[in-house]
């Protein structure tokens, strides 16, 4: 009950979940990092009682639109980042959000809620990983962008005078991306050229449906064209086609960049043209520069099986500094496939 | 499901039921007015069409209305159910003026 209660909180906030922030109402969802359902206090004393074999390697998961970080888990209740903890040392944290406000609010909401756990963490950081599912990917992207930009920057305990800066940023060597529609999501301007559409038409009924749709929230907007800042949102009145390759905020260069897609069909052309069901390749292999040992294209799997396949897991543990191997002990017992 | 939540759920449905009722009469008014302007074009049935319609649009915009304060009304009472609930289920705030008479537990052996 409450896994599928917190399921239909997430897609309300992923559906309406701007409106949910702005009317203030006690629905809309908190950004916060969460462990066993339950949010993390971003203390120190706190994080060390909640977390007594904390590490100096974090890995950061973001989940995607209308869902919780329990997307992130197997059938036998294991995830990428209990796995990381198990095999390389990690100390997963998961992030929960609304996937309903803007994408630039949850980036700079993260950049603030990294700059915290920094501030907090019990141990000395080595590195910290983050990865992002679907739009949690652009989260990251914009988290990133609003660290490199902002000016003054979350302090330990500062009073009075300015606190000093907490760069989270430097402590990322690498980020991963999961089915992270980097040049948009075609399904959403599809959407938005329907709406223009019924709104064009001189009939009431059909206006009141295009206010309907016109109802979908900033952060689903915004994964048309897969917007990182506020500025970015300003061109989406002129782009109604159905793909855009003119996105404006490249990959950190200073950060190595590993990207995760999957395809429903082997075949080249259908590969091409319907991705994991809901992200093109092109959009979530979207890399200028990148090596192709970064970029992994997966047969076979949908959009929603990327969040927690085997198969995706043995990419990130090889990425994360972990042996290529072809197996995980549990896969075959537990079904994971 | 928390109080927080609940009172969340409660200010939802009352903000649908709020806008949906003011699009859909919006929408009902205006497919009303096409019959109206078309009595109305003919001149002998302008006159009364135009009376008819103001009635008409009155009442339509009178039964929304009412929709829309019952949906108020059904909301402040959704309310006060759950100040009521949260008010049931809070502890008991302590006074400290009130002297508690020691269980069996507070008394020291000997004194038994």
């Amino acid at each position: 009950m409450g896994q599928k209660l917190e399921l239909a909180v997430a897609i309300l906030n992923g559906a309406v979940g701007d409106y949910l922030h702005r009317t203030e109402n006690g629905l809309a969802t908190e950004m916060a990092c969460f462990m066993g359902g339950a949010p993390l206090v971003l203390e120190r004393e706190a994080l060390a009682l909640a977390l007594p074999s904390a590490t100096g390697r974090i890995a950061v998961l973001v989940h995607g639109v209308m869902c919780t970080e329990d997307i992130w888990a197997f059938p036998d209740g294991r995830d990428y980042g209990s796995l990381l903890a198990r095999d390389l040392g990690f100390t997963p944290l998961y992030v929960r959000y609304n996937s309903g406000l803007a994408i630039p609010d949850n980036g700079e909401a993260l950049d603030r809620l990294l700059a915290a756990v920094v501030a907090a963490w019990p141990v000395p950081i080595e590195e910290i990983v983050p990865i992002g599912y679907s739009m949690g990917g652009l989260v990251l992207r914009s988290a990133c962008h609003a660290a490199r930009t902002r000016d003054v920057t979350l302090g330990v305990g500062g009073t009075g005078a300015a606190p000093p800066p907490v760069d989270w940023l430097a402590h990322v060597r690498r980020a991963i991306y999961v089915g992270t529609p980097h040049l948009g999501a075609p399904m959403e301007r599809l959407g938005r050229v329907v709406a223009r559409i019924l709104h064009a038409v001189p009939d009431p009924t059909t206006r009141l449906v295009a206010q309907i749709a016109d109802l979908r929230s900033h952060g689903v907007k915004d994964l048309g064209d897969a917007d990182l800042r506020h500025a970015d949102r300003k061109r989406r009145g002129l782009n109604v086609g159905l793909r855009d390759a003119r996105h404006p905020v490249p990959l950190l260069a200073e950060i190595e960049h590993f990207l995760v897609a999957g395809a429903l069909y082997a075949e080249p052309w259908l590969a091409t043209l319907l991705g994991d069901s809901i992200v093109p390749v092109s959009s979530a292999t979207a890399g200028p520069g990148l090596a192709a040992d970064n970029v992994r294209l997966l047969p076979g799997l949908s959009h929603m099986a990327l969040a927690h396949h085997p198969d995706v897991y043995r990419n990130i543990r090889m990425w994360c500094g972990g042996a290529p191997e072809d197996t995980i002990p549990e896969e075959k017992e537990a079904g994971w496939t | 499901m928390d109080v927080k939540r609940v009172r969340g759920l409660r200010a939802l449905v009352e903000d649908v039921v709020e806008h949906g009722t003011t699009a859909v009469e919006r929408v009902h008014l205006t497919l009303a007015a096409r019959p109206f302007a078309v009595l109305q074009a003919i001149p002998p049935l302008a006159a009364p069409s135009r009376d008819v319609h103001v009635a008409y649009e009155a009442w339509v915009s009178g039964v929304y209305g009412m929709v829309r304060v019952g949906n108020r009304v059904v909301g402040r009472v959704a309310e006060a159910v759950i100040d009521l609930a949260e008010r049931r289920e809070a502890p008991p705030a302590a006074d400290p003026g009130a002297r508690t008479l020691p269980t069996q537990m507070d008394v020291a052996p000997s004194q038994l």
